[in-house]
C-alpha cells in the first residue's frame, strides 16, 4: 500500500522518536508501507555492542554512573541511524524491570542493558532465560536469596504475573512451585556477588506440580514450561499484546487483534524481530484506531524534542527535567514498569514538560536557530514550525491558537520572539505530545 | 477483579501506586533528583513564582465540610510489626512465626487488648493516648492472588466488583458540584493515583519539585504564550480522548500554577515523606476547597532484610505525620482526618531472607481531632492461618471507606461504593463540630 507523509511520520514516531522532515521524505520514497517497515527494521547500521562505554563493575558513585549512562543512552537515542533498536531496548528495559536502589547498582544495570541489547531481536525464550540469571534481576527480585526449604516467591510471582503470562493463567500453587524450581540460582561469593552462580546444595529438586506437569524442575525448565510448554500460547499472546500496545494502541492479551500476530510469532520460533515486523505490517498498526492512540512518554517526547530543535542532552538539560517527569532511565518506580497514556497525563507532567520547553525556548532564542520564522507571516511561520516538528496533520485548534499567538506578538512588536515562542508552544501541544 | 479484566488504559494509572514497590526506591530517587540538579550546576527552581498570586476561582471549604488525606504506603506495609501482640497466645504465635523479626514485647507501646505499636511510632502512640487515633485491626478482603497490582486495584477502587477504573475518592469527588476544575482533589506526586481518578472530577497533581510554569505571568512575553497553550484546549483537538486530555491538562496546570506555587513558600525542605505531607498541609491551609488529598510513600515491599528497613520507614512515616499536623492551620484541624493504608499486609511467617512475603490483612490507621480513639475490628488470629499462611480478615476494608464517606465527607457511601456496608464507630463528631 502506498505511503503518505502522514503514514511515514506515524511509522517514525512509533518505531523511533522524532519524525524530522528529511526522515519523513526518505521513508515516503520507499514507496510502500511494507518497504518502509523493512527500512526501519534494517538494524545493520546499529553501532556494535563492543562500542558500549558501560562498565559492569560496581561503581564508586552510583549517581555519576547514572548520569553518565543515562546521558550516553539519550544521546544514542537522539543520534542513532537505527532508532528501532533503542525503542525496542527501551521496551525491554521497562518490561524486565530492574532498577537502581540500595542493592541494585549501576554496574549491574549496565550488565542487564548489555544482555537486552544482545538478545532483543533473537528468540524470546533465550532473552527470558538470560534475564532470569542476570545479576540485576537476581538482586532486584531477591531470587539470589531463594533456597531449598525457604522459597522466596518474589521473582517466581512476577515472572508469571508481569513478565510472561498475566494473572488468571496460573495459581498461587504454581507460584510456590516456580519459586522452588528457582532455588539455588544465586550470585557467586567468589566474585563478591557480581556474577551468577548455580548453587546445587541450595536447589530444591523435589517433584512438584507446575502449570499442569509434575516433576523435578530446574529453573530454566520451569521457564520453558511457561514460554514454550503448557502455557506457550498464553505466553505468546501476553508479550504480543504488550508489544502491540507499545507500537500501535493498547490492547489486552485476549483481544482478537492479538491472535494472528501471536501465531506468526510462535510460527517463527518466538523470534522477536518477526514479532516486531508482524505488528508493524498488520493492518491494525496503520488503522485510524492507531492514530493518536498513544501518548509520548516523557523520554520519547524529550528525545523527539531534541531531534526537532537540534539540542543535546546537555544543552537541553534533559536529565534534569526527566527527573521531574517521573521517567528516569534505570530508575523505574516499580516492577510493573512505567505505564501508558493516562499515566503520563497530569498537571504535574504538564509542568515538567513546560520546564523543559521553557529552557528550550531560551536555547532557541540565544542560538537564533529559528529566527527565520520571525519575519514570516503568521500562518507561514506556524506551518514551517509544525513541519520541523514532524507534525504533518496539525489540529485546527492548535494551528488557530498558534497563529493568534504570532499575530498578538507582531501587534506588540514582539516578532523577535516568534520562533522561540512557537517552539515552546508546539512542544506543549497535544499534536507533539501524541506518538 | 484482575488487572487484565480492567479496561486497559483505565487500569494503568493505578499501577503508579503499587509503584515504588522497592525498598529504598523512593528515597533513592528523590536523592538522585536533587543530586542530579546539583551535579549539573543548576539552581532550583528555574521558574520562580512571584509573591502575589491571582485570586483563584475555587470556593473554600464550606461549613461542616471535612477533608480526607489519604496516605498510601506502596509495596505492602508489614502491619503485623507496626501493630504487634505483646502478651497472650497471640504473642506466642507471633514469636514462633516471626523469629528474629519479632519486635520485643517490652519495646511495644500498648494500645490495649495485649497489642502495641512499634517503638518507632512514638508520636502516633502519643496521639493514640490523646484519643485521636483509631486503629482498625484485621482489614482486608479475600484475595485470589497476592499481587501488588490486584490488591492495589481493589483497595483503590474500593469497589471489588466494578471494572470501571475509577477510585473511591474520585467517585466521591464526582458527586460534588464543582469538581471538574481540579482543586477538590489533589495529589502530591507525578501522577494521579487510582483512588483519586473519577469519571468527571479532575485531580491536580502537585509536583514535589515545585516547578510550575504559569506561576509567573508577569515575566515579559509570558502572557501570550500562556494564553496560547491554554487555548489549545478551547475546542476539541480532533485527535480523540488522549489529545483532548493532554490539552485540558496543560490548561489546568496553567490555571492553577500561581495558587499551587504558594505551597512551596517557604522552601519545604529536602525530598521525602515529610516534605510531601508538609505540602499536603499547606495545600489544605490555602483553603482552595480541596476535599481529598493523596500522598504516596513507597518502599514498603520488604521481602528481604526487613528489620532495619521497616524500622526506618516507620520512623519516617511517624515524623512525616507529625510535620503534617504541626503545620496544619489550627482553625482547620477539626476539619481534617488522615487515613493511612497499604495495598496489603505481609505474611506472619518470616522468610529465609529475613523479610516477609505478600500477605492479606492489614491494620488501617485513622487520625484526627474528631476521630474516636481506640482499637476497632478484630485482631488477626495468628493461630489460624489459611493454606497460604495468612489469617482471615475480620473487617471488610470498604467498611472503613463507608464510614469515612458518610461520617466525615458527608457523602452517600452506598452510591460511591455500589453497595451498603456496615459502618464502624470511627468518629466522635463530624467535621467542624464542637464535640
Amino acid at each position: 500500500m502506498a505511503l503518505t507523509s502522514s503514514d511515514a511520520a506515524h511509522l517514525l514516531r512509533r518505531t523511533g522518536f522524532g519524525a524530522t522532515p528529511s526522515a519523513v521524505a526518505a521513508l515516503v520514497s520507499t514507496g510502500s508501507r511494507a518497504a518502509a517497515v523493512d527500512r526501519v527494521c534494517d538494524t545493520s547500521k546499529d553501532p556494535s555492542l563492543s562500542s558500549l562505554p558501560l562498565s559492569t563493575d560496581k561503581p564508586k558513585d552510583n549517581l555519576s554512573a547514572w548520569t553518565q549512562m543515562s546521558t550516553w543512552w539519550l544521546e544514542r537515542m537522539r543520534t542513532t541511524p537505527t532508532p528501532l533498536v533503542e525503542k525496542v531496548n527501551l521496551f525491554w528495559h521497562n518490561h524486565f524491570v530492574s532498577a537502581l536502589n540500595g542493592r541494585v547498582d549501576m554496574g549491574m544495570l549496565a550488565g542487564q542493558h548489555r544482555t537486552i541489547r544482545a538478545k532483543a531481536f533473537g528468540p524470546y525464550d533465550q532473552l527470558v532465560q538470560a534475564i532470569a540469571v542476570d545479576p540485576a534481576m537476581l538482586v532486584y527480585l531477591d531470587n539470589w536469596l531463594n533456597l531449598v526449604g525457604k522459597p522466596q516467591e518474589n521473582f517466581a510471582r512476577e515472572v508469571m504475573e508481569l513478565f510472561c503470562l498475566g494473572t488468571g493463567s496460573y495459581t498461587q500453587d504454581d507460584v510456590v512451585s516456580m519459586a522452588k524450581a528457582w532455588t539455588g540460582y544465586t550470585l557467586d561469593k567468589a566474585t563478591t556477588y557480581r556474577t551468577f552462580k548455580y548453587e546445587g546444595a541450595w536447589h530444591d529438586s523435589s517433584s512438584v506440580a507446575l502449570l499442569g506437569t509434575t516433576r523435578s524442575w530446574t529453573g530454566p525448565d520451569a521457564l520453558n514450561q511457561v514460554v514454550k510448554g503448557s502455557r506457550a500460547e498464553v505466553a505468546s499472546r501476553w508479550i504480543t499484546a504488550k508489544m502491540f500496545s507499545a507500537f500501535a494502541y493498547p490492547v489486552a492479551a485476549g483481544d482478537a487483534v492479538v491472535t494472528p500476530i501471536a501465531k506468526a510469532f510462535r510460527d517463527s520460533g518466538l523470534n522477536l524481530m518477526a514479532l516486531v515486523k508482524a505488528i508493524l505490517k498488520s493492518d491494525a498498526f496503520w488503522s485510524p484506531q492507531a492514530r493518536g492512540a498513544l501518548v509520548r512518554s516523557p523520554l520519547e517526547w524529550t528525545v523527539a524534542a531534541m531531534q526537532a530543535l537540534n539540542l543535546t542532552t546537555d544543552s537541553s538539560q534533559a536529565l534534569r527535567w526527566l527527573a521531574t517527569s517521573g521517567q528516569m532511565p534505570f530508575m523505574i518506580p516499580d516492577v510493573s514498569g512505567w505505564k501508558q497514556n493516562s499515566y503520563w497525563i497530569s498537571s504535574a507532567r504538564a509542568w515538567s514538560a513546560s520546564s523543559f520547553a521553557y529552557n528550550a525556548r531560551l536555547q532557541i532564542y540565544s542560538s537564533k536557530a529559528w529566527d527565520d520564522l520571525n519575519t514570516m507571516a503568521s500562518a507561514k511561520a506556524v506551518d514551517t514550525a509544525l513541519s520541523r516538528f514532524g507534525i504533518t496533520d496539525p489540529s485546527p485548534t492548535t494551528r488557530a491558537s498558534l497563529i493568534a499567538m504570532c499575530d498578538a506578538g507582531n501587534a506588540k512588536k514582539l516578532s523577535y520572539a516568534t520562533g522561540p515562542n512557537l517552539a515552546m508552544a508546539i512542544l506543549l501541544s497535544p499534536d507533539f505530545q501524541l506518538a | 477483579v484482575h488487572v487484565d479484566d480492567l479496561e486497559f488504559e483505565e487500569a494503568l494509572p493505578l499501577l503508579s501506586v503499587a509503584a515504588e514497590a522497592d525498598p529504598d526506591g523512593i528515597s533513592r530517587r528523590r536523592f538522585v533528583q536533587g543530586a542530579v540538579a546539583a551535579s549539573l550546576g543548576l539552581a532550583l527552581p528555574l521558574l520562580r513564582p512571584r509573591d502575589a498570586g491571582a485570586a483563584e476561582s475555587a470556593a473554600p471549604l464550606g461549613a461542616g465540610e471535612g477533608v480526607l488525606v489519604s496516605v498510601f504506603l506502596g509495596g505492602g506495609n508489614d502491619g503485623l510489626n507496626m501493630l504487634a501482640p505483646i502478651t497472650g497466645t497471640a504473642r506466642g504465635h507471633y514469636e514462633r512465626l516471626r523469629g528474629g523479626l519479632a519486635v520485643p514485647a517490652g519495646a511495644l507501646a500498648p494500645v490495649g487488648d495485649g497489642w502495641g505499636l512499634h517503638p518507632k511510632m512514638a508520636a502516633l502512640h502519643r496521639r493514640f493516648t490523646a484519643g485521636q487515633v483509631a486503629l482498625v485491626q484485621g482489614t482486608g478482603l479475600p484475595l485470589q492472588d497476592l499481587s501488588h497490582f490486584t490488591a492495589a486495584a481493589k483497595i483503590m477502587q474500593g469497589n471489588v466488583s466494578a471494572t470501571s477504573g475509577t477510585g473511591w475518592l474520585g467517585r466521591f469527588l464526582d458527586g460534588l458540584p464543582d469538581a471538574s476544575g481540579g482543586l477538590r482533589g489533589m495529589a502530591v506526586g507525578t501522577s494521579v493515583p487510582l483512588s483519586l481518578v473519577g469519571a468527571q472530577s479532575k485531580a491536580t497533581t502537585v509536583p514535589p519539585s515545585g516547578d510550575m510554569w504559569g506561576a509567573d505571568r508577569a515575566t515579559p512575553g509570558q502572557g501570550a504564550l500562556l494564553d496560547a497553550v491554554a487555548a489549545l484546549a478551547d475546542r476539541p483537538t480532533g485527535f480523540g480522548r488522549w489529545g483532548d486530555a493532554i490539552a485540558a491538562s496543560g490548561a489546568q496546570a496553567i490555571a492553577h500554577a500561581e495558587t499551587a506555587a504558594k505551597a512551596f513558600r517557604p522552601d519545604p525542605g529536602p525530598g521525602g515523606p515529610a516534605r510531601d505531607l508538609l505540602l499536603a498541609a499547606r495545600l489544605i491551609n490555602l483553603d482552595l476547597g480541596a476535599r481529598a488529598i493523596a500522598v504516596t510513600i513507597g518502599g514498603w515491599d520488604t521481602h528481604a532484610g526487613q528489620a532495619g528497613v521497616h524500622e526506618v520507614l516507620l520512623q519516617r512515616l511517624d515524623a512525616a505525620l507529625e510535620v503534617f499536623f504541626a503545620n496544619l492551620r489550627p482553625d482547620l484541624r477539626d476539619r481534617v482526618a488522615v487515613l493511612v493504608q497499604s495495598e496489603f499486609g505481609r505474611r506472619p511467617q518470616a522468610s529465609a531472607s529475613l523479610g516477609t512475603d505478600h500477605g492479606n490483612v492489614q491494620p488501617m490507621v485513622l487520625i484526627g481531632e474528631h476521630v474516636r480513639g481506640g482499637v476497632v475490628g478484630g485482631a488477626p488470629d495468628l493461630g489460624r492461618l489459611d493454606d497460604r499462611g495468612n489469617p482471615a480478615p475480620s473487617v471488610d476494608f470498604r467498611s472503613v471507606y463507608a464510614t469515612v464517606l458518610e461520617r466525615w465527607l458527608g457523602a452517600d457511601a452506598r452510591q460511591v461504593l455500589g453497595q451498603s456496608l456496615p459502618q464502624l464507630d470511627l468518629f466522635e463528631a463530624g467535621p467542624g463540630h464542637t464535640p
